[in-house]
């Protein structure tokens, strides 16, 4: 049988072992700790001794959960004991010693026979002396120092999981792992600045990296998890807080010194900061204080680095800071920030650079904000200049104020430019044609049209199509087309943006225009399209007109003439512009010209139902039904409503009017025709006795209005005065025919001029002309297509009306605002009633405030008693 | 103290008798003999007053229910003491500008013609005589002739804050602006006052009347 492990010889043996084997190692590795932790050997207790007591101590404690206090006499209640000593020899120790009483705080008398033994836990301090032990006069520099360490704690702390608490060895290898780090501090903050400390800074760092790993990972199963991270927050309190400002500053010193030497591409410079500066905030680093949006960066590496670039910049402008370089200094400064910026994008993290920018962007551009804006005013005609105002500004963060006046003036600029450069009258209308007639409104829609893109590519070329830059573009160009100066200042009057525009859309749709037939020509499958396309790049210039309502006033005008005179390119095309001007200039201000649209519908319709009732004798007759209201602008008064018309023209009426009165039986509208004999013409086949040649034969095919209709017929028709008539003197024919001498006059001697009739010299009667030769087998004297050119009064009346139009509106919107507000004052009264109409007009202050004495007057509303700047409604 | 059968005798020195209707009123010719014995003259300011101190509410015209209460108010019991309150309120207007304001106002209501306006030659006649020729005053009336025919009448409105214009602004106008609600027309007044300075102004401190 084998002896017990605590049998004589067996201990006799161990102890022999350890003095003369062992002994001497655990002595030689002692003496090698002390020697490079410098301290004295004799201190340290040797591992024998400590083994040895080990073996005999043990600990007498308590499990009872009162906390228990022992009498003063017996406060050291612990016993040193054999293992071999029996139950009876211990109770007569303890008899010979005396009886221990146990007592509580009290003083209660818990026990008096003894202690109560408790389980042998070994001390405390044995397991940390033996870590302290291993670790004593460790001052690692080197990755493997860092992993003996690391094995050894882990070895010791393998074998005491047991006796020591998880908390307790971390709190240790904390403790230690903090001492260890002040040193490495301070050895790092004791080397030179510059390349060696920033080498030796990230050397520490990777030792340590991957020994808190091996650390960590041994000591995860005594401590659990978190141990690493724990470790590299004593790294970032113990080295890298107190260092990292020094390796910093050594980085800002390195980059300082390339630029000083005019470029910073050294590979391998880059790469070393590049590995420094990645390490300067670790990702496991306290985040950053709320409220300090540079944070620790700034402080430890940012500024010195800003500092320096701004340095830099500094000196190479300074010699521009003078009122007359400001253009030069632009440009250096741009050139000079550029390159930071890029320098910074290789030494900074990405937040630094944007934080840097803003450092450069406040010190060398916000603070000259005033000085550039001044010179760009004076850079519109270098383009690159202009575009390095913007780059420039455009660093300001956030900063609307710094953007804006660049903005501003470009507004301005286009708004001159346009004013400046617009061809004048007699360039524009090279053919000589007047003023009235609208001619030039092509090309000075085509010039508007091509202003506008010039300037667009400048926005583009220049301010990369910024919104802002855009909105500005349009309203410079808002302005010119609505200034007072638009066309010059001597043909302000003549031409204005709203007639200008309605101009153009009715070239553009005039059949016999000539941008009409060279589009025509132009475009012989796609003609509409063409035109669409047009008129879509004149609605962008309508867009920009404060008077759309005018605007529209005048187009109704000219749609009218276009519709009375068949000379419209297409129907269909008059709808699809009405369509795109609709949104523009709000549906309320083009009903009068959709309503024109379906009067052409509603005409025909009629004719389409008077063909379908035409008997053999009846006239060819096409009608058009011109609601009044609509047309009343454009058509000439009626000089003789009750004119007597030929007997077939007659009949067709009379059927007309029928189909028309039954068309409107149902409706009960009162609806009445009324016609328009000034509108009205027809085609007649006239045949002269003693006319000679080929067309005598066949007869002449003459167009002809509806008063030479009438005259004509009483010379021929014998139904007129009961007989063909021979000659007939003006005033007759005034009375046979019940039309005004002055129209008749007029009629006689267009039909004269054409030769169909002849005058008697000595009476002054007119007879037809029976020897009539003409040329030409259809000859047209109808004079309905020549109709009155618009003039100067026409145009007023139109503005005129449109005014009374806008004082209306305004009024309106004044009593829908009061409704709903009962009380306003007159500043909000104002914006909210421009508001409401901006989109056709602009309100004028005077047109408001005489739509509030109009009201005030009505008692509609009154102002308050003790303040005239409100207005209540009065309900 | 006048008992109201006093009163009554007393306004029926006065009363139109000749009246179809039947109401009891001082008719213009009454009144133009009360003015004669109040020794006032009908070129004055005092026979406007006279009508605001009665409730008058048409020009020249006092019912009997207005005078009868007024004149109890006033504590008139015969010419003398009516003389003496409307002479007391005229040199009260200096003073008590609410008071001004209201008769001020009431002399629209007594000027207006039928269109609810006043006629702009009734206006440069009154301006003047119940402003006490105040310097704005008597340029709006300036104004008013250099419009010619195309202004021809005031409205309520326009007539009432030109008293408010009166206090707001001084000799150079630099208290106006376009910017505020007063009507166009003073707008165009403002205008024409900077185009047409006056040499000076004859008092910017005093307040009508």
């Amino acid at each position: 049988m084998a002896k017990s492990v605590r049998s004589k010889s067996k201990i006799k043996r161990r102890n022999l072992m350890r003095k003369a084997v062992f002994g001497p190692h655990e002595d030689e590795r002692i003496q090698r700790l002390a020697a490079r932790q410098q301290i004295d050997p004799a201190t340290v207790a040797p591992p024998t001794a400590m083994m040895a007591e080990e073996e005999d101590v043990e600990v007498a404690g308590s499990d009872d959960e009162e906390d228990v206090d022992m009498d003063e006499d017996t406060k050291a209640a612990s016993t040193a004991s054999g293992r071999g000593i029996s139950k009876n020899r211990k109770r007569r120790q303890l008899n010979k010693s005396g009886r221990i009483v146990v007592r509580n705080k009290k003083g209660r008398i818990l026990s008096k026979t003894g202690v109560k033994w408790v389980k042998q836990i070994r001390p405390k301090n044995d397991l940390r002396q033996r870590l302290d032990g291993v670790l004593v006069g460790q001052q690692a520099m080197s990755i493997g120092d860092y992993m003996s360490i690391s094995s050894a704690v882990s070895l010791h702390v393998q074998r005491a999981k047991a006796e020591m608490a998880a908390e307790e060895v971390r709190q240790w290898v904390a403790a230690y792992v903090n001492g260890h780090l002040a040193a490495v501090a301070r050895r790092l903050q004791a080397l030179e600045r510059g390349a060696p400390l920033i080498a030796a800074y990230v050397a520490q760092w990777q030792y340590f990296a991957q020994a808190s790993l091996a650390l960590s990972g041994s000591l995860s199963r005594a401590v659990g998890s978190g141990m690493r991270e724990a470790m590299a927050q004593a790294w970032y309190t113990k080295v890298f807080r107190p260092v990292a400002a020094t390796v910093a500053s050594a980085a800002v010193a390195l980059v300082d010194d390339a630029r000083k030497e005019g470029g910073v591409d050294d590979p391998q410079l880059l790469s070393a900061l590049h590995s420094v500066l990645a390490e300067l905030r670790p990702t496991y680093a306290p985040e950053l204080p709320r409220g300090q949006p540079l944070g620790v960066y700034f402080a430890w590496y940012l500024e010195p680095y800003a500092r320096a670039s701004v340095r830099h910049i500094d000196s190479c402008t300074s010699h521009l800071r003078a009122p007359g370089s400001t253009r030069e200094y632009i440009r250096l400064v741009t050139r000079l920030i550029g390159d930071e910026e890029r320098r910074a994008e290789a030494y900074l993290r990405a937040e630094s650079v944007e934080s840097l920018r803003c450092v450069l962007s406040q010190r060398f551009v916000a603070g000259s904000l005033a000085a550039i804006h001044a010179e760009a005013a004076l850079m519109f005609s270098c383009m690159e200049d202009l575009r390095s105002v913007f780059c420039l500004l455009r660093r300001v963060p956030a900063d609307r104020a710094a953007m804006q006046p660049l903005r501003d003036a470009f507004k301005a600029h286009v708004a001159q430019h346009t004013l400046a450069a617009m061809p004048s009258l007699a360039e524009l209308n090279p053919q000589g044609a007047s003023v009235a007639s609208l001619a030039f409104a092509r090309n000075a829609v085509d010039w508007l049209l091509a202003e506008l893109g010039r300037h667009r590519a400048m926005a583009a070329r220049c301010f990369d199509s910024e919104p802002g830059f855009s909105a500005a573009l349009l309203a410079g160009l808002r302005e010119a087309l609505n200034s007072s100066q638009f066309m010059g200042p001597d043909h302000s009057q003549l031409v204005q943006a709203p007639r200008l525009l309605a101009g153009y859309f009715g070239l553009l749709l005039q059949a016999d225009s000539a941008l009409s037939l060279e589009l025509a020509a132009a475009h012989p499958t796609g003609f509409e399209d063409a035109i669409e396309s047009r008129a879509r790049d004149a609605l962008q210039l309508c867009e920009l007109v404060n008077s759309k309502d005018k605007l529209m006033r005048h187009y109704r005008s000219l749609l009218a003439r276009r519709l009375i005179t068949d000379s419209s390119a297409s129907a269909e095309l008059e709808r699809a512009v009405v369509a795109m001007l609709t949104p523009l200039t709000g549906i309320e201000n083009t009903y009068h010209v959709r309503a024109m649209l379906a009067d052409m519908s509603l005409s025909q319709n009629m004719s389409k139902q008077y063909q379908s009732s035409l008997s053999s004798e009846s006239l060819d007759v096409s009608v058009k039904i011109l609601r009044h209201g609509l047309w009343s602008d454009s058509l000439v008064p009626e000089s003789s409503p009750e004119l007597i018309v030929p007997r077939q023209a007659s009949a067709a009426c009379d059927r007309l009017a029928e189909l028309y009165n039954d068309r409107h039986a149902s409706s009960r509208s009162g609806r009445k025709l009324q016609w328009q004999w000034a509108y009205s013409k027809a085609t007649i086949q006239l045949y002269f006795p003693h006319s000679v040649g080929r067309i005598a034969q066949t007869g002449y095919t003459v167009i002809a209005n509806a008063y030479q209709l009438a005259i004509l017929a009483l010379f021929t028709d014998a139904s007129c005065l009961g007989s063909a008539a021979q000659q007939l003197m003006p005033s007759q024919i005034s009375r046979s025919v019940k039309l005004n001498l002055a129209v008749v006059n007029t009629e006689l001697s267009v039909l004269m001029r054409a030769g169909i009739l002849v005058s008697n010299s000595e009476t002054g009667a007119v007879m037809m002309n029976s020897g009539f030769n003409s040329r030409r087998v259809r000859i047209d004297i109808s004079g309905v297509k020549r109709m009155r050119q618009e003039t100067a009064e026409d145009k007023a009346r139109i503005d005129l009306r449109a005014d009374s139009n806008r004082f209306d509106q305004v009024r309106s919107a004044i009593m829908v605002e009061m409704k709903r507000h009962s009380s306003l004052h007159h500043a909000k009264l104002l914006s909210l009633v421009a508001a409401r109409v901006e989109r056709v007009f602009l309100v004028e202050r005077s047109v408001f405030k005489l739509a509030i004495g109009s009201l005030t007057e009505g008692d509609y509303i009154r102002r308050k008693e003790d303040d005239f700047n409100i207005y209540e409604y009065v309900v | 103290m006048a008992t109201q059968s006093s009163r009554e005798a007393w306004f029926s020195q006065y009363q139109d008798f000749d009246r179809d209707d039947g109401k009891q009123l001082i008719g213009p010719d009454g009144f133009f003999r009360l003015c004669e014995a109040l020794k006032y003259s009908m070129d004055g300011l005092e026979p406007l007053v006279l009508l605001w101190k009665l409730g008058a509410k048409e020009l020249g015209t006092v019912e009997l229910e207005s005078w009868d209460r007024e004149v109890r108010a006033m504590g008139a019991t015969d010419n003398a003491t009516l003389k003496r309150a409307v002479d007391a309120a005229v040199s009260k207007f200096t003073t008590d500008f609410a008071s001004y304001k209201d008769f001020y106002r009431q002399v629209f209501l007594y000027l207006r013609s039928q269109n609810q306006r006043i006629q702009v030659e009734t206006a440069k006649t009154a301006l003047p005589l119940i402003t006490n020729q105040h310097w704005l005053f008597m340029r709006f009336v300036k104004f008013l002739e250099a419009q010619g025919p195309k202004m021809a009448t005031m409205t309520r409105d326009q007539w009432n804050l030109l008293l408010d214009l009166s206090r707001s602004v001084d000799a150079e106008f630099s208290g106006y602006s376009k910017e505020e609600a007063w009507p166009s027309l003073f707008d165009d007044f403002y205008d024409w006052v900077r185009e047409h300075p006056a040499p000076k102004p004859i008092d910017v401190t005093s307040s009508p009347k």
